[in-house]
Order: C-alpha cells, then sequence, then structure tokens
C-alpha cells in the first residue's frame, strides 16, 4: 500500500495471472475475459499500486458476479462506429475487457485517421486507467483513458458527494527513455490512502477529506464513514482545489454523459456496495506523425524529461522524477524479486480459493 | 491618476485595435486579438486581458521581438490533424486560425486537432476551447510558456504555468468551460500578494534553492509550484505532471521550443517565437443525439450546483459559471478598469497618437 515498505510475501507475477484467471473462470467468467482482468490487476500490482490490483478480486469482481449484479458474460452493443468514433455498451460486464476492447478498437481507428476516441457506458471498474493508455505505446501513439466512478468526492464549496475519484491517464513514448505515463486521481488522495491512515492511527493531512458537515477533518474513520475526499488541490480555491473539482466533472462528463451512461446522483452509491453497470469509460488514441515524424518526436520528449530528471533536486529531495516512473522501476523489481502481497489480501485471496474451491496462489517470502 | 473607469466591450475591442493597426498589425489580426483580450477582461481575467496590451504586445511589436505580419505555414496537413508555423506572429490570430481550421476538420471527421509552434503568447485558453461551442463540439487547448514553476522535487524552474481548457456544451446552463493554470496559482497572483505586502498561502511557491515560502516577495527569485503543492502529499505531482503534459503536447509535439530553452526571463526585449500551443475539437452529434446530450449536461451541471454548501460557503459553481456571471454583468454595467490599467492604456494612447479608450459616461 501507499507509504508503506511492500510486504515481503510475494508471488509471480505469472501465478497471479493464472490465479486471477482460475477465480473468474470459476465463477462463470470466459478464459478471454478473464485473460484480460488478470492483465491489469497484475500490471497495479507489479506497478506498486496495490490498491488496484488483487485486493479487489474479491471485493469488486468476484463477489459482484456471484451477486448477479455484473455479468459473467455479457453482451457487447455497439453504439457508434465512425472512422474516428466508436461507442459501446459494455452490456454490464467486467470493465477490463471493454476497456481493452474499446481502447483497442479506438487505436485501430487512430492507425487510419489519425485521431480517434472511444466511450464506453454501461460498464464497472476497469482497474488502473494507466493500463489502457499504455496499450497505445506500441503503436507509437499517444493514449488516453478515463473513468467515473461512485461518488467520493465533494465539489468546491460543497459538502454533498458529487464525483468520484475519476483517474486521468496519459501515455506518451519516447525513444531510449521509458515513456511519459500520468495516470492521476483528480482527488488530493484516493481512498485507498485514507484506509492506510486508519490502519496506521495517523492523522490525515490537511487537503485530503472533509466531513459531514463538508469541514476539513483530520481523523481517517470520520472521513471514510461520514465524510468525503476534497479535489486536488484541497478545500475552497485558495490552492486551486476548483481546478481539481473541475477535472473530476470534466472526467465525469466525458465518461457519463457523453457516453450516455449513468451520471449525476445515479452515481452516489457506496464503493463497496453491489451494484453494477454503473461506471463508464472514455479512451483515445493518435497518432504523433499526424503532427510531426515520429522519430523526431520520440528523442526530443526524450531530451524533455531527461531535463526534468536532470533538473538540481530540491533540499531533502534526492531526485526529480518524470511521471510512471516509480511505477516503472517498481515493475523491473518485482518481475525479479516477486510481487508483494499484503498480508491482510494474502488472508482474502487464501479465504476466497477455498470458498470458490480453486487451486490456491503460489507463494513465498523474502527478505 | 484616474479611478476606476467602466467601458463598452466594443469600445475596448475598438481601442486594442487601432493600438495594434497603429504598430503595423493587419485589420484582420488586430481585431480578433482585441477579441480575445477583451474577452477576458470580460469574464472577469483581468490579468490575461488589456492590461497585458502594451507589456506583451505592442512594446515587443515595436522592438521587432513579435512579427507584425507573420507568415503562417501549414507544415503539415492531414484529414483530422493540422501543424502550423505562425511566423513569430501574434498568439492570439495565429490560434484562432488553428482552432477554425480544426473545427472544420472536426466537423468532417469527427475530431481533429492542430498544434502551433513558433508563436507568442495567446491571452485566455478558454477563448479558444469555446469557439467549438457554437459549432456543438467539444473544445480543447494548451499552450506552453516561458518557466516559472519547479517540478515536484526539484529547484530549479523547468515549466510555465502551462493552462488548459475544456469547453462543453450544455442547453439552458452556461456551458461548462474548465481554463485552469496547472500551477496552484498564476504569477499574476504572486504580483498582487506583493504589491499588498501579504504573506503568500503555503504550497504557492519556492525560494531560490527550492525551499516552501510564503515570502511575498518569491516571485523574483523563487518560482511556482505546481497544482497540489510542495511534495506529493497533497498531489504536487499530478499538477507538475500535467504541466509536463502541456509542454509535451504542444512545444514537443509541435517540434517548436521546449525543455532549458523556455527557461528564460519574460521581458518585452526576451525571445520571441517560443511558443507552441495545441488544440482539439471533438464532434458530439456524430456520436449521439447532441439535443439530448446538452439536456444530460444541465442535468449534470444542476447536479454540482445543488450540492449543498458547505459552511461559510454560500454556493457550489460550475467551471465556467463565475466568468459567465461577469459576462452578463460586464455587458451590462460596462468592463471595469483599474486606474493603472486605464492609465496605462491612457499612456499607451498618447505614445501611439491613437485616440485613447472611450469611458462610458458617468
Amino acid at each position: 500500500m501507499i507509504g508503506e515498505a511492500p510486504s515481503p510475501i510475494r508471488t509471480h507475477e505469472a501465478a497471479e495471472h493464472d490465479f486471477i484467471v482460475r477465480a473468474l473462470r470459476a465463477v462463470g467468467v470466459d478464459a478471454d475475459d478473464a485473460a484480460d482482468v488478470a492483465a491489469v490487476l497484475g500490471a497495479a500490482d507489479l506497478r506498486g499500486v496495490e490498491s488496484h490490483g488483487i485486493a479487489r478480486l474479491e471485493t469488486f469482481y468476484v463477489r459482484r458476479i456471484e451477486a448477479g449484479v455484473v455479468n459473467a458474460r455479457p453482451t457487447y452493443a455497439t453504439l457508434c462506429d465512425r472512422p474516428t468514433q466508436f461507442a459501446l455498451d459494455a452490456g454490464n460486464g467486467l470493465g477490463h475487457p471493454a476497456g481493452i476492447y474499446a481502447m483497442r478498437r479506438a487505436i485501430e481507428k487512430a492507425r487510419d485517421s489519425g485521431i480517434a476516441f472511444a466511450t464506453v457506458r454501461n460498464s464497472n471498474h476497469y482497474g488502473i486507467a494507466a493500463y489502457y493508455a499504455m496499450l497505445a505505446l506500441d503503436h507509437g501513439m499517444i493514449g488516453l483513458s478515463m473513468t467515473n466512478s461512485t461518488h467520493l468526492a465533494v465539489p468546491t464549496f460543497g459538502r454533498q458527494k458529487t464525483q468520484g475519484t475519476n483517474p486521468i491517464a496519459v501515455a506518451i513514448p519516447a525513444e531510449a527513455h521509458p515513456p511519459y505515463v500520468l495516470d492521476m486521481a483528480t482527488t488530493g488522495v484516493t481512498f485507498g490512502r485514507l484506509e492506510v491512515s486508519e490502519r496506521k492511527g495517523k492523522p490525515l493531512k490537511y487537503g485530503w477529506a472533509v466531513d459531514r458537515d463538508g469541514r476539513e477533518t483530520l481523523d481517517p474513520t470520520t472521513a471514510m464513514t461520514a465524510g468525503a475526499l476534497l479535489p486536488l488541490g484541497g478545500i475552497g480555491t485558495e490552492n486551486g482545489g476548483h481546478k481539481g473539482y473541475g477535472l473530476g466533472a470534466l472526467v465525469e462528463i466525458l465518461c457519463g454523459v457523453l457516453s450516455g451512461g449513468m451520471f449525476g446522483t445515479e452515481l452516489r452509491l457506496d464503493e463497496r456496495g453491489l451494484h453494477g453497470g454503473t461506471v463508464g469509460h472514455f479512451f483515445g488514441a493518435f497518432r504523433i506523425d499526424a503532427l510531426r515524424d515520429g522519430d523526431g518526436f520520440r528523442r526530443d520528449l526524450a531530451r524533455e524529461l531527461l531535463g526534468f530528471e536532470a533538473s538540481a533536486p530540491a533540499p531533502g529531495a534526492e531526485r526529480v522524477i518524470t511521471p510512471g516512473e516509480p511505477e516503472r522501476e517498481n515493475t523491473e523489481r518485482y518481475r525479479r524479486e516477486g510481487v508483494p502481497i499484503d498480508p491482510k489480501v494474502w488472508e482474502t485471496i487464501d479465504a476466497m480459493a477455498d470458498r470458490i474451491g480453486i487451486e490456491k496462489l503460489e507463494r513465498f517470502t523474502v527478505g | 491618476m484616474a479611478e476606476t473607469v467602466r467601458v463598452r466591450e466594443e469600445d475596448l475591442r475598438a481601442f486594442v485595435a487601432r493600438a495594434l493597426l497603429s504598430v503595423g498589425v493587419d485589420e484582420e489580426q488586430a481585431r480578433i486579438a482585441g477579441d480575445v483580450l477583451v474577452a477576458a477582461d470580460r469574464r472577469g481575467i483581468e490579468s490575461h486581458g488589456v492590461a497585458r496590451l502594451r507589456w506583451f504586445y505592442v512594446d515587443r511589436i515595436r522592438n521587432g521581438r513579435i512579427a507584425a505580419r507573420p507568415r503562417y505555414e501549414v507544415v503539415r496537413e492531414r484529414q483530422t490533424s493540422l501543424l502550423i508555423d505562425a511566423g513569430n506572429g501574434l498568439g492570439h490570430p495565429a490560434s484562432h486560425f488553428a482552432m477554425s481550421r480544426t473545427i472544420e476538420k472536426a466537423r468532417e471527421s469527427g475530431i481533429a486537432f492542430a498544434a502551433v509552434r513558433n508563436s507568442n503568447h495567446y491571452g485566455i485558453a478558454g477563448y479558444y476551447a469555446m469557439m467549438a461551442l457554437e459549432h456543438d463540439m467539444i473544445g480543447i487547448c494548451t499552450t506552453d510558456s516561458a518557466h516559472l514553476a519547479v517540478p515536484t522535487f526539484g529547484a530549479t524552474k523547468m515549466q510555465g504555468t502551462n493552462p488548459f481548457a475544456f469547453a462543453i456544451p450544455a442547453n439552458r446552463e452556461p456551458a461548462f468551460v474548465l481554463d485552469f493554470a496547472t500551477t496552484t496559482v498564476t504569477y499574476g497572483k504572486l504580483e498582487v500578494y506583493e504589491r499588498k505586502a501579504l504573506p503568500l498561502k503555503p504550497g504557492w511557491a519556492v525560494d531560490a534553492h527550492g525551499k516552501p515560502t510564503t515570502d511575498p516577495t518569491a516571485r523574483h527569485t523563487g518560482a511556482l509550484l505546481p497544482l497540489g503543492g510542495f511534495g506529493t502529499e497533497n498531489g504536487g505531482h499530478k499538477g507538475y505532471g500535467l504541466g509536463a503534459l502541456s509542454e509535451i503536447l504542444t512545444g514537443v509535439l509541435a517540434a517548436g521550443w521546449f525543455g532549458a530553452s523556455l527557461t528564460i526571463q519574460e521581458r518585452p526585449d526576451a525571445p520571441s517565437g517560443i511558443t507552441s500551443h495545441f488544440f482539439g475539437a471533438i464532434r458530439i452529434d456524430t456520436l449521439r443525439d447532441v439535443t439530448e446530450f446538452k439536456h444530460e449536461m444541465d442535468r449534470e451541471l444542476r447536479t454540482f450546483k445543488q450540492s449543498a454548501p458547505a459552511p461559510g460557503a454560500t454556493r457550489v459553481y460550475v467551471a465556467g459559471e463565475v466568468e459567465h456571471e461577469n459576462e452578463i454583468a460586464f455587458r451590462r454595467d460596462g468592463i471595469p478598469l483599474i486606474a493603472p490599467v486605464i492609465d496605462d492604456l491612457d499612456a499607451l494612447a498618447v505614445d501611439l497618437g491613437i485616440e485613447p479608450v472611450r469611458r462610458i459616461a458617468a
């Protein structure tokens, strides 16, 4: 989890993949769709974004399928299919296969048309936004991915929740340098960050959350039970809270309203409750050579990113990092040393394996 | 010294056009620049309006830094994309041209984008994004700028205030118009605090060593912080990432200036043609029924506004609403120009030998 040392109890990337596929197959998901989910959840754990990985397998996906609120075998409906635009109704299926399908269609269309975008409605949680944006990288394109979600955050000056953590991800390829990969919640912090503070018995920071009356609170339990997250920039407008709020609203409009899906008060749901088909996504892909020579661009981007990395560090800081770099370093390290999984998460996935009658995930301990 | 005066927008536009014509800008370009600058004042974004006319534009044309009669070159053009070299002219007409072409292309293709290089300050980003609205399209725009902000964990300036703007049409509600600097505050805000000798708020700026500071004079030797503030605790890395994204989509994608070459001081004699922009337009009606979409936008925007206000707040706004209300008030009552601004414009009129701004009779 964020701000904690990685768990010493590890598994291998391939083993985790197979385990996730086993679990989803056991509840009726077809093999290809299960592999898509495993790829996205596995990527989250490898990147060190543990809150969005296997930790959610049971509560967000397996349980919701078992309860019949998410469709294990959805029927997709194409709502719009034009040279630059694609719109999908995901049939209340899992968000990951729908997201991968829509992003691939956007990439194909962009190959022919220079730029394309895709919307998805009637979908579900799709894991990390970056995964989909990064699909564009193999094609030398810029990728964009966003999703709306259950409302967890207040708008600036408001005390009723109007938006989720609504992340935005952008991936841009460079040459001889890792790509630029921005993946950011439009809230100051994610709900997972509050959970970490609660677990460690630490107060929150100003700018993270409010209580039920819309007053800033430093108490994680108050914030999580009756309160709400604040937009990026914090309370009021003094530090730009209206900018984070505006970005969150933008994501909600593109994913919920433009897609023809759910938005507004329809998304005032319990994050951990049993509901399906409430989520929408927005994807984009564009060819760099629509504007300039792709090789020249990728070399210039490497120069740009190296420029940031070479800038003098502030007092107490070691180095300047470019977006996506810590996650890429985690990926390399965890591929080598095994994927860390939190002891509490191990308990839940072991119990789930017993419950649904599948082989447990293999583990080993480091250090 | 004059008091605050009120002027009609058409009179202010005419003045900007007179000023630019007198230094050699052609009529069409002068008119567009006037329209963009006055739109800023009319929306209450005084920092980006006529207050900058002399220093950012007229002086730079007079000293030959900005080309009064630029030649635009379409460097690359595809069905959905366009790269333009603005010939080191004013940023406003070049951007108006690029966004108009982007909208035309999106009408044919559903979506289109453009980048512009070798340009200059273009005023408020929101103006160009909003050009899409009357075509029932979504408009997108960003620009890079001379470096004023440090990256997260860094002590040297690596990016400008690099704003993004998004405009999305609604039916009865005013359009959603998000126009924001990717720094916590703009440079103009530091100027105001220095003038008033007020301490800055934490999260706004750092000193010359990259340490957080509340010193009102910080702008002289220090730098702005990205949206989210110092370090990563409040998401400073997100603002930094967005600022970097802007510079990548503009300077790098347009093969213009980027990186260390943008680390220059903003002065009338500073190099020009260093600025690049990015524009996008998305057609809505090819994706779904646009009337229905705009009705749903009304419903969505009202949901935000109906969130019960927090203690001490009176209402919840949506992006662009404050500016929209300023427009209504200033169109009715005239645009207010504070004493230093109207004095400066009057002095400029004398310098250029043109008629001064016409005031509304008290």
